[in-house]
């Protein structure tokens, strides 16, 4: 079954659910799973003007959109039922369920667990000023309402993100959708493919945001995570009225509807309802429940990246290249045959940067690669290339840009079709290891210091 | 990058015999040799000769039956020269006696030299061949790894098992295209071994026919480490016997009992002794040992006992074949 017209091919759940996929069935998943054949067009952006490649950027994301009434033609089961049919059909030790990031990628790579998204974007044609966020949620009401309506096992998260999707929120709008309950699709994949007595890993980011509720299972969230803060979105900044004036706004601050709840962040947070029914199939079909909890996207890449540097160092190898994946880029089948130890950071934005300064604060590796998203615009919060090329020289011996025309940061659309051309030239090959059991991976976090906002729980 | 580093090779068992020959044949302008053995006083007068030839050395005294010690030497050599491109797997030694007979331990330190030594050196290169993503690993094995002998069954035991290694080790390294494993089959050469050899049979022991060179052998290596073998055979009269041993192993075996028992032992005593096994002699740090050599400089009456034998058990075998399809 190929991917539902409704959900977006670029977005960070279905991507990194389909590396996942591919790294099960023992393939690479080469530019964000594209056609290869499409990689030269792509690269060919870096010969376009600024606007150019800008407007090539948008094109894409455009291409997936839905129009405003398939919206209540949207079926969750159905996106559910691809996600099950990407996974090889065989037994698995453990599946994980939940919130996606991309250090989850690796870990599902090293345990042999597929990961069941609970949350999934639906890009839906919407023209409005990026910079309008009422405008935005208004028109989102009608589409969201029947959406909601059509699916009730879902509740819709709708986005709108003037920073860092700046040129994608002109010509869609992001209706992400979280999974309240498993549904049948799911609850069919565990009964066959999951080993009997088998865990079930929930995927819980404890990530949130203010929210305006539309109705019911129903919020509009102004804002995301990455660069600019939630206050900033809703208060204002110097440096947000900045931003607004280099882009040409007519506005210094945006004007969004005053929060009245907190939800689970759109992207990336855990909604708990989900969790309930897990726990109850769980108890009836005999398996064990286990939850990893997190209190950022991004707080698990520690953890798997030391699983790595451990895992690696048990099979004698040097475990000296680190590997700096951003949003959607992960790659498990060529960090684990190039022997690299994998690095998650959520986007380019100035967390990110101070995430992995802080990982590398206490470890020394040979040599740096790093896999920058490319997302076109030059948000609040965005490090300048330099800060990055500090990243770079921590390396003992060499760091580079995995497939980046530096000069062309954060507007080189090539690097999306290079990245993986990037990593697989690395000398090094390993072979795929043996999975790692859950008795290893308790092995590995006993023998760890812990690590701050994680923490591994039974349900 | 090729061009501007120098070829790093490791060789094992350096200070005499094939590792010597290996060096010195290796030894060129363009690169660096690493240099190991137990012997560190022979192994730094080879290096001041591989040097007179152009090659930059390294001299790493070091005993192969301590893993961690040859893991530390493949350490330096990446840290120093930033590559490894080659490891020859070559130290060896050999007690002789009969397999009741010989001593427990040294039966037991046969085996920790010749297969444990060739093992913790594949340990100790393969994870760097596989993070620069190419190697030649090189595991001389013998004759003897292939066909059996009599009393020296730690040393065939121990060949047979290198042989056993590097065959699991190449299926093991089939995803790396860039690396190769490749098994050296000596027959009897022209070294101090059979002179350095523990020996409790109470008879001197001889080459078991017309010894080959050992520079033969070293070429074979250098030339595996150019353009990589699956196994490499060294001397026709070996592969005149690998091949007997084929067609008729039964028949072989025992021909080889009877020619090995009538040449490689001479009725001439020898004093019970322990050889090289445990401690390294103050001398015999050389390439060859002046036996008659299969080349023809130097032939003598056995010089085609093996061979012969061989031949005639392949005879014997294609007769015995040719009655059994009547």
């Amino acid at each position: 079954m190929s991917r539902p017209r409704e959900v977006a091919g670029f977005d960070s759940a279905s991507a990194m659910m389909m590396a996942t996929a591919a790294f099960l069935r023992g393939q690479p998943f080469p530019a964000l799973g594209n056609p290869p054949m499409l990689k030269p067009l792509v690269r060919s952006t870096r010969r376009l003007p600024q606007r150019a490649r800008e407007a090539a950027f948008v094109a894409g994301g455009a291409a997936e959109t839905i129009s405003r009434r398939a919206a209540s033609r949207v079926q969750g089961e159905r996106i559910s039922q691809w996600v099950c049919e990407e996974y090889p059909e065989r037994r698995y030790p453990a599946v994980a369920i939940g919130s996606a990031n991309g250090a989850l990628v690796h870990l599902c790579a090293a345990l042999d667990m597929p990961w069941l998204p609970q949350t999934f974007l639906i890009p839906v044609r919407q023209a409005v000023h990026p910079d309008d966020p009422v405008a935005a949620m208004d028109k989102g009401r009608e589409p969201g309402r029947a959406l909601v309506a059509s699916n009730p096992d879902l509740q819709l998260h709708h986005m709108h993100d003037a920073n860092q999707d700046r040129l994608m929120v002109r010509a869609l709008t992001y209706f992400r959708v979280k999974r309240r309950e498993l549904g049948q699709a799911y609850e069919r994949f565990l009964i066959e493919r999951l080993a009997p007595g088998g865990t079930i890993l929930i995927s819980e980011c404890r990530r949130t945001w203010g929210t305006s509720a539309l109705g019911e299972r129903h919020v509009f969230q102004h804002g995301a995570v990455g660069g600019a803060t939630e206050e900033e979105f809703h208060r204002g900044s110097d440096r947000v009225a900045e931003y607004l004036a280099r882009y040409g706004s007519p506005v210094r601050r945006w004007d969004g509807p005053e929060p009245d709840s907190v939800s689970p962040e759109a992207e990336w947070g855990f909604a708990p309802a989900l969790r309930e029914d897990i726990e109850r199939f769980a108890r009836e079909h005999g398996f064990r429940v286990r939850r990893v909890v997190y209190d950022e996207p991004a707080s698990l890449s520690p953890l798997v990246a030391d699983l790595y540097r451990w895992w690696y160092r048990q099979r004698n190898m040097p475990a000296a290249r680190l590997f700096v994946e951003s949003f959607v880029i992960v790659e498990p089948y060529w960090a684990l045959r190039t022997g690299s130890v994998p690095f998650w950071m959520t986007f380019n934005a100035e967390e990110s940067l101070a995430a992995v300064r802080d990982y590398l604060s206490d470890r020394e590796f040979d040599q740096i690669i790093l896999a920058l998203f490319q997302n076109a615009v030059e948000p609040v919060g965005l490090p300048g290339i330099d800060e990055w090329y500090e990243v770079l020289g921590r390396a003992r011996g060499a760091g580079w840009f995995a497939g980046l025309s530096p000069q062309h940061h954060p507007r080189d659309m090539g690097q999306l079709a290079s990245y993986d051309d990037a990593l697989r030239e690395v000398p090094a090959r390993y072979p795929l290891p043996g999975p790692l059991t859950m008795t290893d991976l308790d092995r590995f976090l006993d023998s760890a210091d812990g690590y701050q906002g994680v923490r591994f729980a039974p349900s | 990058m090729a061009h501007h580093r120098p070829q790093t090779i490791v060789i094992t068992g350096a200070s005499s015999g094939i590792g010597r020959a290996t060096a010195l044949a290796f030894a060129r302008r363009g690169r660096a040799l690493v240099l190991t053995a137990r012997r560190g006083e022979a192994l730094e007068e080879l290096a001041v000769e591989c040097r007179g030839r152009g090659a930059t050395v390294r001299v790493e005294p070091a005993d192969v039956t301590d893993a961690d010690a040859v893991s530390l030497i493949a350490r330096r050599v990446v840290s120093e020269f930033g590559w490894l491109d080659v490891w020859v797997n070559n130290a060896a030694v050999v007690a002789y006696g009969r397999a009741e007979e010989i001593p427990a331990e040294m039966w037991r330190r046969v085996v920790e030299v010749n297969l444990f030594g060739t093992y913790h050196g594949i340990r100790a290169a393969l994870p760097w061949m596989r993070e620069q993503g190419s190697g030649v690993l090189i595991n001389v094995s013998s004759v003897l790894g292939k066909t059996p002998s009599p009393y020296q069954s730690a040393y065939v035991a121990s060949k047979y098992a290198i042989r056993a290694v590097s065959e699991s080790v190449r299926q093991e390294v089939r995803d790396a295209d860039g690396i190769s494993v490749c098994t050296v089959l000596p027959g009897a050469i022209d070294t101090p071994f059979f002179r350095s050899g523990a020996n409790v049979t109470g008879r001197r022991v001889e080459p078991p026919g017309p010894a080959i060179d050992a520079r033969r052998v070293a070429s074979a290596i250098v030339r595996c480490a150019r353009r990589p073998r699956r196994e490499v055979v060294v001397g026709a009269s070996t592969r005149l016997g690998l091949l007997a041993n084929r067609l008729a192993p039964a028949l072989t075996e025992r021909a080889f009992a009877t020619a090995v028992e009538r040449v490689h032992f001479t009725d001439e005593p020898a004093e019970r002794s322990e050889g090289n096994l445990f401690h390294s002699p103050p001398t015999g740090a050389r390439i060859d040992d002046g036996w008659p050599r299969a080349d023809g400089r130097r032939r003598g009456v056995r010089a085609a006992v093996v061979g012969t034998g061989a031949a005639a058990a392949a005879v014997l075998a294609a007769r015995a074949a040719r009655t059994r399809s009547s």
